[in-house]
């Protein structure tokens, strides 16, 4: 009996020694094609274009035998791996943008690629133009990313077909002011006897709250730009930190009121994006404010609730007055500047530019593609993919970039925004969840960080003033272009 | 102690069931979870599937790897358990059995060390893996989550040791065994509650272990762990529910069996200590 | 005889040689692999680092002055406390009552209840986390529950208000833990000798007398470790809040280790940007606390030990 016992940990003594034989011997992947000469590493930090992608890969490795492309979908570790590679230059072949620094840093340190030779003049004219960001895909003349977005990206709303029927509401009375949002969302919830909300929002996930925070915000304050990534709450009038602003305290004291009265589905400050979108799709919510990218979520019927019967307008605002996002070629595609293979990188980057726009970024619905590519009702990948893509054009407008027109300012952003603790989105829901009674203290004290956290930024990165953004020039809802930056100097 | 009324006996039962249903009705969940369709599980607010849905589990076993997964962790909790109960055993026995000068103090050591405060590691901690030639390998993996004080353990082992009877020894110096032989032959055999303890306890951590798994394995993800591979299921716009059921349910299953195996000399082995 | 003398000091020196031998291995392994990153942890805590960038920007305590003058920091230490001190009380006592009745002789299904309450224990915490905040959503099981029974009628937000959150994440934190306490509560109750029961049962003592005079007054030195080991471990509660609450509503449940994970890897609020030489100090500033708390703790201790062995002494004079 004491033997048979003893004899476990003997034999797990055995499995250890015979286990590790295995893990030194059996590294072999199913390599079952000799063909390949050549295995490219690539790591994908976007999950709406996972399965894209790997149907891609698979095509890509048919039209080209002799290359197997090994992808990896990094998960919630993924900054982690991106520091940890960074750190000791083990960083794959292909990548998707590693997000842990600036661009210019990636490329000072000696980790990422010119990509000059795939993106000739004739190759870069058939992008679109804004897609040419300083510090995002382009460093001065030189490409570092392959643009896979055009970078318009704006909140709007999504609004359930099946529920405006129930209710007698039809697609022209969708709501355009927060009047007509507050009554809309209460009739429906006194005639539904309470099960059922006008709006329902997915706050936990305070960067979405954030975004269209800051959108909305601009038909308030239109001096205030929308991004999260440049200069956060930087007036590009004035070049003040300003969080206290009407916009933000009337958002919030608006969207209060909607939950007192019942307008607001109350599972909204509980609610990440996804169980927002299902709620949305399942019908307890006529209403929700979502990004560009969740009309391909809401048809998934995989990853998502595989709804179909919604359709989209623009974000209600206070007047009726529209509102504007601003448009950022953030994500794309980078190159390790220390792979091996560069040929068969090349080779990839083509193939990517000549079907990955049709195939991967239209074919996901996700967003509009950095090609010029023009996507065809038939083409679509959901009814509602061009309804999209017109409120986009629409909204999401390019706004002066501080990178463009003094470099040196990429640090100084750095330094200023990392010494941020608060956000307009995480205030929202502590205010709708009873955390904070008084919103505008609230936002004087984030003011209050957010200013010093700026003036030590400037004062820290000598070649950097407070001119750097000023932009007198620049009309909000006009797109702010090179020619307007160069009329400046 | 002895509870002699029946009507009380029943009446703990019925407590302890009750309980005992509420204590594990979130794993019950769970494995009803694994077996319902990811659109169920977000839309159906009833706790019983509709139908059964085995297909989350072959997802989980062969479109997110687990089945290779499953063999990674396999090895590198049973290596590193391995390695844990060799280190802390001849340190145990050294401190437990032989009154060395600078004992005392090496005891202090070992404690002290246990509230040694540090802060953010895993970036040193792959520099010196690199430095060994090891990463991305299991080899390294384990490297790492060996690495470590162990003190608990080896306190278990030194106050377990230090309390057999010298006559033992003494009878095994007697029939010629030397200090080494002494050990593996007459004195670690007896320590099996210790060991026992420090397998079940090093192996719950190792088997959930995220970090190191992550960062060691980057450009390896066939080498990746069951709980690192969990993270296939979470996408930053969405999530796999039932799916990660799935594989939680996959990766809860070993650590339960080896529990039940060992829970007999697990209690013994911390009992052994309390002794002293 | 001086012949076995000698004999014996050879055999001492022997053993002595020996025992450095055994000591070697843990030796290396912690010189070797442990206390260098322990050591860079604390050098990185005086840079302003984002984690992949050189090491070259030097700033000495100016991360730990930060920290010291932010609000959010001080909250999150205040949080792990209630945590720590939540945990401990519930788990430490519950599992005291439980390991009792499974102690007890001739009661059937020990092993069987044993490895119900223990099966919490060997769970990874991220999918208790998940599982947790489904059952205590607004539309979870737990307000489905009681709203059918007909106790309330609008759903309570468990987990976002910040009382009621922090009491979620202290149950489940307690549930947790409480199958190793019970592990550790059972080792000690075996540890008494039967002998002592026996006896006291002559004496015709019945159950909660034996319990009272008997039992309970031995449990008191592990009581010690099983204390010391709550504390630390709620201490670097990280796992279960990230996955549970992931520190809302508002910061309101944020614990130190959770506070470090953000700005490690989190850019503190909008995930941009990453301050892992500020992470660094915070880190090292939980691990101070917790040698702090865990050395006020071991002091209270002896405190209390001397006195009652004093106490005994004096009676036996």
């Amino acid at each position: 009996m004491k033997r048979k016992k003893w004899g476990i940990t003997f034999a797990a003594l055995t499995i250890l020694s015979a286990g590790c034989a295995d893990g030194a011997g059996e590294n072999e992947e199913e390599t079952d094609n000799s063909d390949v000469e050549t295995t490219l590493t690539f790591w994908n930090r976007l999950p709406e274009l996972e399965s894209q992608f790997s149907s891609f890969i698979e095509d890509f490795e048919e039209k080209h035998p002799e290359i197997a492309v090994e992808m990896e979908n990094l998960g919630a570790s993924g900054n982690q791996q991106f520091q940890t590679a960074i750190n000791n230059d083990e960083l794959p072949d292909i990548f998707v943008r590693a997000n842990v620094m600036p661009v210019r840093q990636l490329k000072e340190q000696g980790q990422i690629k010119n990509l000059n030779e795939v993106f000739t003049d004739e190759v870069r004219g058939q992008f679109r133009d804004e897609v040419w960001q300083e510090n995002f895909t382009v460093l001065g003349e030189d490409v570092y990313q392959l643009p896979l977005y055009s970078g318009k990206s704006s909140v709007m709303m999504y609004y359930n077909k099946d529920v405006l029927g129930k209710f007698g509401i039809s697609e022209d009375e969708v709501p355009e002011t927060w009047e007509e949002l507050k009554q809309v969302s209460m009739q429906i919830n006194e005639e539904s006897n309470g099960s059922i909300y006008g709006l329902t929002l997915g706050a936990e996930a305070s960067w979405l709250s954030d975004l269209f925070m800051k959108q909305m915000g601009t038909s308030i304050n239109p001096e205030m730009h929308t991004s999260i990534e440049v200069a956060k709450n930087v007036n590009y009038k004035d070049g003040e930190v300003n969080l206290a602003t009407d916009a933000n305290i009337e958002i919030m004291n608006y969207l209060k009121d909607l939950q007192e009265s019942n307008a607001l589905d109350p599972e909204s400050v509980e609610n990440d994006e996804l169980t927002a979108i299902s709620n949305f799709a399942a019908g307890r919510a006529a209403f929700f404010f979502g990004g560009n990218w969740d009309g391909s979520i809401l048809v998934n019927e995989e990853t998502g609730p595989g709804f179909e019967n919604w359709g989209v307008a623009p974000m209600p605002t206070k007047n009726g007055h529209p509102y504007y996002a601003d448009s950022l070629t953030k994500e794309g595609l980078m190159v390790s500047e220390y792979t091996e293979n560069w040929e068969e990188v090349q080779t990839f980057l083509h193939y990517f530019i000549e079907h990955g726009y049709t195939d991967v970024v239209a074919g996901s619905g996700a967003h509009q593609t950095a090609l010029n590519v023009e996507v065809s009702e038939e083409d679509a990948p959901f009814p509602q993919y061009n309804d999209i893509t017109s409120i986009l054009d629409e909204t999401s407008i390019q706004v002066p970039d501080p990178y463009l027109r003094n470099n040196d300012t990429i640090g100084a952003i750095q330094d200023y925004q990392g010494g941020l603790s608060y956000s307009v989105g995480a205030m929202l829901r502590g205010y709708l969840q009873g955390e904070i009674n008084d919103p505008k203290a609230e936002l004087m004290k984030a003011e209050e960080e957010a200013v010093d956290s700026f003036e030590s930024a400037i004062e820290g990165n000598e070649n950097v003033s407070r001119e750097d953004f000023i932009y007198e020039n620049w009309t909000p809802f006009e797109p702010y272009t090179r020619d307007d930056m160069e009329e400046l100097e | 102690m002895i509870i002699t009324n029946k009507t009380v006996k029943y009446i703990i039962h019925a407590l302890l069931l009750v309980c005992g249903f509420i204590w594990i009705y979130p794993f019950i969940w769970m494995v009803l979870a694994s077996v319902k369709s990811n659109n169920e599980f977000i839309m159906s607010n009833n706790p019983l599937p509709e139908s059964l849905n085995w297909d989350n589990y072959t997802r989980a076993w062969i479109d997110a790897s687990f089945s290779g997964y499953f063999m990674n962790t396999v090895i590198m909790t049973v290596a590193t358990v391995a390695i844990v109960v060799i280190l802390s055993a001849l340190t145990g026995y050294a401190l437990g059995r032989v009154n060395f000068p600078g004992r005392k103090a090496v005891i202090i050591a070992v404690v002290g060390v246990m509230f040694i405060p540090k802060g953010y590691t895993i970036i040193p901690l792959y520099q010196l893996v690199e430095q060994l030639g090891m990463t991305n390998s299991l080899a390294g993996v384990i490297v790492a989550e060996a690495s470590g004080a162990h003190t608990l353990f080896i306190l278990l082992f030194t106050s377990y040791f230090a309390t057999m009877p010298k006559e033992l020894e003494e009878a095994a110096i007697m029939d010629g065994c030397g200090f080494v032989r002494t050990f593996y032959r007459v004195m670690l055999p007896l320590a099996k509650p210790i060991i026992a303890t420090t397998v079940i306890m090093q192996f719950i951590w190792t088997w959930s272990s995220f970090l190191i798994p992550t960062v060691l394995t980057i450009s390896k993800p066939e080498l990746r762990t069951l709980a690192v591979g969990m993270q296939n299921f979470v996408g930053q716009h969405s999530t796999d529910w039932s799916g990660m059921a799935a594989g939680a349910t996959i990766s809860l299953l070993p650590v339960i069996i080896v529990f039940i195996l060992m829970q007999r000399y697990f209690i013994e082995g911390v009992a052994g200590a309390v002794k002293q | 005889m001086a012949a076995s003398k000698t004999n014996k000091t050879n055999l001492t020196k022997s053993w002595n040689r020996w025992a450095v031998v055994f000591l070697m291995p843990q030796t290396i392994v912690f010189f070797g692999l442990s206390l260098y990153p322990i050591i860079m942890s604390y050098v990185y805590s005086f840079y302003s680092w984002d984690g992949a960038s050189p090491l070259d920007d030097f700033v000495g305590l100016s991360n730990y002055v930060e920290l010291f003058q932010t609000p959010r920091f001080w909250g999150s230490f205040l949080h792990t406390i209630y945590y720590v001190f939540g945990t401990t009380i519930i788990a430490v006592g519950v599992s005291l009552i439980l390991a009792v009745i499974l102690n007890t002789k001739q009661f059937k299904g020990k092993a069987f209840y044993r490895t119900i309450y223990f099966l919490p224990v060997v769970t990874t915490t991220a999918i208790i986390g998940v599982i947790m905040n489904n059952i205590f959503g607004v539309n979870g099981l737990v307000n489905q529950t009681i709203q059918t029974i007909g106790i309330i009628q609008q759903p309570v937000p468990w987990l976002s208000d910040s009382s009621l959150a922090m009491l979620i994440l202290i149950a489940v934190g307690a549930w947790k833990s409480l199958g190793m306490n019970m592990i550790y509560w059972l080792s000690g109750l075996q540890s008494i000798p039967t002998e002592l029961y026996e006896s006291a049962q002559l004496d015709g003592a019945g159950f909660w007398r034996t319990l009272f005079h008997v039992t309970l007054p031995l449990l008191k030195p592990i009581l010690a470790v099983i204390l010391l080991l709550s504390i630390v471990n709620g201490m670097h509660a990280f796992d279960l809040v990230k996955t549970l609450t992931n520190g809302d509503p508002y910061n309101s449940t944020e614990t130190l280790d959770l506070y470090v994970f953000n700005y490690a890897f989190g850019g503190g609020t909008d995930g941009t940007i990453s301050r892992m030489g500020y992470a660094s100090a915070a880190g090292v500033m939980l691990g101070i606390f917790t040698l702090i708390i865990s050395v006020i703790f071991g002091g209270l201790n002896m405190l209390t030990q001397r006195k009652s062995n004093k106490h005994a002494n004096g009676r036996v004079i």
